[in-house]
């Protein structure tokens, strides 16, 4: 669920996204983070973006919004990041709706990348790291913490689609 | 004079959205959120379409479309929301705030151009 939301949202379809689990984060105090939280009374997780502003990086994001990395501003890097990661937890949360009717989601937030060595602090249930490479470059890597406060049973068909993102639904 | 009305608090999604209605002949004004959509309606006669997220900081899409009819007594402009929600819940405030339509991010625009020139013709 949360590969093929992070697929959708952080790469186009005419690029390749490979996405691995990795079992640690490498020189994370370097980057910067953006942190969206999906949550119902019965669970909470957190979705963290870790990124650079490096060149491959910038280049993604232009590329992604149809403009040359130079003409991006430092602002609008960040600003086109966290309306991924709201791309991103939008469609966890519209997925994970049908099963959690009463759910919600965050809007996102940065924070420093120094910030994850306190984690461990939130006693999550389950923390995942991955790491995403679009188009054969390393651009993202991604933790997944979820807390669970009650049993949690569900299955999900991986071979269904979302919902039908972009058409206009008249009332 | 504007058309539509884009609200969003992402510039990412505010320029996608106003670019691609631009390019297509359409005149646009941007709004930071809902308090700045509601500002730039009162003052703009000539606009048609609102088209607007939800969740955004000061004032809400929803919000927003409640006031645009209980405040400004606007029955002539077509809103349109255009957000990561998808709730039932939700769907059935704006219904009840007599929104026109619904489109779940991310923005497509072919696929709601045409749509969208019915809509402040």
């Amino acid at each position: 669920m949360l590969t093929r939301s992070l697929q959708a949202s952080l790469s186009t379809s005419a690029e390749s996204c490979e996405i691995a689990v990795v079992s640690q984060l490498p020189e994370i105090e370097k980057h910067e983070t953006v942190i969206l939280t999906v949550s119902s009374y019965l669970f909470r997780l957190m979705v963290m973006i870790h990124f650079k502003s490096d060149a491959s990086t910038m280049d993604h994001i232009a590329r992604m919004n149809g403009m040359q990395a130079q003409d991006m501003s430092k602002q609008s890097f960040h600003d086109a990041i966290a309306e991924y990661g709201n791309l991103c937890c939008g469609i966890l949360n519209r997925d994970l709706g049908a099963f959690f009717p009463h759910i919600g989601m965050s809007t996102p937030n940065f924070i420093g990348g120094q910030c994850m060595t306190y984690v461990e602090m939130l006693d999550c249930a389950h923390i995942q790291h991955f790491k995403i490479h679009v188009n054969d470059v390393s651009i993202f890597h991604v933790s997944l913490c979820v807390s669970a406060y009650e049993e949690l049973d569900f299955v999900v068909n991986e071979n269904e689609e979302s919902a039908n993102t972009g058409e206009l639904e008249l009332f | 004079m504007a058309q539509i009305l884009v609200v969003d608090d992402s510039s990412t999604v505010r320029n996608e959205v106003g670019d691609f209605l631009k390019k297509n002949g359409l005149d646009v004004t941007l709004a930071v959120d809902g308090r700045d959509g509601l500002a730039k309606l009162k003052a703009d006669a000539s606009i048609k379409l609102v088209v607007s997220d939800v969740n955004m900081p000061n004032m809400d899409g929803l919000t927003m479309a409640e006031k645009i009819r209980s405040e400004l007594g606007n029955a002539g402009v077509n809103i349109v929301m255009l957000t990561t929600e998808n709730s039932p819940l939700m769907k059935e405030r704006g219904k009840a705030a007599g929104i026109k339509g619904w489109i779940v991010k991310p923005f497509k625009g072919d696929a709601v151009l045409a749509t969208f020139k019915k809509l402040v013709a």
